[in-house]
């Protein structure tokens, strides 16, 4: 893996929402070069496709636009498919197959509920 | 020899104070009680002497509880004796680590960035081990935000090893190890991501186990890799851990990521009397040759092995090739998580805020001025792992060596019941030695990581090197296995980690 350089480690800072002094620019520049080197046991390591690229990489590096193309990750496809509104009709079809609602619809988590203190 | 410590020398324990309340171990503590022998006030006022007396010389506990504690101590003596039979910890005294939740405390996780915020709740371990009497005495020392493997990476100052206060104690959950060494609760609980807990207990002489991942909630262990964290229970003994973790693993729908094994399932080792002849023990020769840096060690080493065949277990090589890539996928994926899961800390909503002229400026500034060197530098690590164009490169093959990993453990547990490593490649070293290089920090946690990576159960018990230094072995089960890893463990405790009791058969 190549060493990063000044900028990107200031880039990198600006992402992580931490300032760097001019100092702590160059030690953590030091710090992560020299573990960037450690991880060379990395780099022949095979990733399978379902660990490959990402949303972000997805949409931005896709090239083909055919909605129909199935390489194209669901992000895409998102960003392709045209915002209809639903029918009338759609709408009662949708409510018509919903579960009865009991007394309530929605049950508390009990990450909401009261913790004992 | 080490040089001597402030109260012992060469023993594998610091001596005990006079009255001491660990001599007995949990159990032993428990039915001190239930008997009515001595009172739990009394228990929990002799505590916090020896913390207020031992705690100055290695700044192991950085919180006391003492009006929580002797309050709930009044309480449980207020109850009936029929009360107390159904509680199996009644009255042991608990330090929890700094990253632990307990209601109306302070929750600091050793960090200027959670600067006087009080917990609003209690973690669900808390809970557990409250509902079966025991009683939270106070918050050990760590590295900031479970940061670091020396506990020097802390706000409130780093924690000395009880052995020899020259040296570190081991991390991230220094504070818990020093303190069950010194013997000031029976119990502590540290949390393990990469060996927080294992390596420290083996620096400090003690026992350490981190669980499966997922038997013990993690809900109010503020998180920072959640793929890997574990609470771990801390103590001077296998029994005394083994007690603590039938308390605290338990499903628990407050996390998502918890589940409970049955060890009557039928799907793993079966719990009752194993036999040691019947023991099949698989050790990775060459990673441990390659990685051991301490002669002392590697022969302590050897010579438990050796100990191992006599008792008549049988032991083979195992060869775990992904554990060379395992040290480099640890780190990125902890540092990926560790950067997502802390991204929460923006002097908004709770800790430490800083002033500025707008959002992002308040922001910056807070996390700035609250994290420390070790926290920024996992996190600019963990942001570049994830960021666009590198995700693939770090963080995919980091969770490829991760799959593999996990892979070929399951190999090997089809063949051999456990797997034995030394805890560390060396024993515990100065203060300062390793905190201006941080690889070389790392390269400690290369036998521990693995089977945090795996999720699978690892304990590390203690052993004495012929020099007198420290030399823990951790022994490492299948998924689900715990229960299974406790008992060979226990077993094995009294036949082969021999002479290591402290003045007065205290252990």
């Amino acid at each position: 893996m190549k060493n990063l350089s000044r900028d990107e480690v200031r880039q990198i800072a600006a992402l992580a929402k931490v300032e760097l002094s001019e100092a702590e620019s160059e030690k953590m520049l030091e710090d992560m070069n020299r573990m960037l080197q450690s991880f060379a046991s990395l780099e022949e390591q095979a990733v399978p496709p379902e660990l490959a690229g990402d949303a972000r990489s997805a949409l931005c590096d896709s090239t083909d636009h055919s909605p129909n193309h199935s390489d194209i990750s669901v992000a895409r496809r998102a960003e392709l498919r045209d915002d209809v509104p639903l029918s009338f009709g759609a709408l009662e079809a949708l409510w018509s197959v919903f579960p009865e609602s009991s007394e309530r619809y929605l049950e508390v988590p009990e990450t909401l509920a009261k913790s004992s203190s | 020899m080490d040089s001597p410590t402030a109260l012992g020398s060469s023993d594998h324990l610091p001596f005990l104070p006079e009255g001491a309340v660990v001599g007995d171990g949990i159990l032993g503590c428990a039915k001190r009680h239930k008997s009515g022998e001595v009172e739990i006030s009394q228990t929990i006022q002799r505590v916090l002497d020896h913390i207020e007396m031992l705690n100055p010389s290695v700044n192991a506990v950085v919180d006391v509880y003492s009006d929580r504690a002797l309050s709930r101590a009044r309480e449980l003596q207020a109850l009936s004796p029929e009360s107390w039979e159904r509680l199996s910890l009644l009255g042991v005294p608990v330090l929890v680590k700094a990253n632990m939740a307990v209601a109306g405390e302070k929750l600091s996780c050793a960090s200027r960035l959670l600067e006087g915020y009080v917990s609003p709740y209690s973690a669900t371990v808390v809970e557990a081990l409250e509902s079966e009497g025991a009683i939270i005495v106070g918050a050990s020392n760590m590295d900031e935000f479970s940061m670091g493997s020396s506990c020097e990476y802390s706000c409130f100052g780093p924690t000395k090893n009880p052995h020899d206060h020259s040296k570190e104690p081991g991390g991230s959950s220094g504070g818990a190890a020093a303190a069950a060494a010194l013997g000031l609760a029976p119990l502590c609980l540290g949390s393990d991501t990469g060996g927080s807990v294992r390596q420290p207990a083996s620096f400090c002489r003690v026992v350490g186990f981190k669980p499966s991942y997922g038997s013990v909630s993690r809900y109010g262990l503020v998180a920072f890799a959640s793929s890997l964290d574990q609470i771990s229970p801390v103590a001077r003994s296998v029994a005394d851990v083994r007690a603590a973790y039938s308390v605290l693993a338990q499903r628990d729908p407050r996390d998502a990521t918890s589940c409970h094994f049955d060890p009557n399932d039928g799907s793993g080792p079966q719990s009752g009397s194993p036999e040691l002849a019947q023991l099949r023990v698989g050790v990775p020769f060459r990673f441990v040759e390659e990685h051991v840096t301490s002669e002392a060690t590697l022969l302590a080493f050897a010579r438990a092995v050796e100990q191992l065949r006599q008792l008549g277990v049988q032991v083979c090589d195992v060869d775990l090739s992904s554990q060379e890539r395992a040290l480099a996928a640890y780190y990125v994926i902890s540092s990926a998580e560790a950067s997502s899961n802390l991204s929460r800390f923006d002097g908004l909503k709770y800790g430490r805020r800083a002033e500025g002229q707008s959002l992002d400026e308040v922001v910056c500034r807070s996390r700035t001025e609250g994290f420390g060197s070790e926290v920024k530098r996992r996190i600019c690590l963990g942001t570049f792992a994830l960021s666009a164009g590198y995700y693939e490169a770090c963080y995919g093959k980091a969770m490829a060596v991760r799959r593999e990993l996990r892979s070929e453990y399951a190999r090997y547990f089809a063949d051999v019941d456990l797997i034995l490593t030394p805890t560390t490649p060396q024993p515990a070293f100065s203060l300062g030695e390793k905190t201006k290089d941080p690889t070389s920090m790392y390269t400690n946690d290369v036998f521990t990581i693995s089977p945090s990576l795996a999720g699978l159960p690892a304990i590390s018990v203690p052993r004495l090197c012929e020099n007198g230094s420290d030399c823990g072995f951790q022994l490492v089960g299948a998924y689900g296995a715990d229960e299974h890893v406790l008992e060979v463990t226990q077993l094995l405790e009294s036949s082969l980690w021999c002479g290591v009791r402290s003045k007065g058969g205290d252990r």
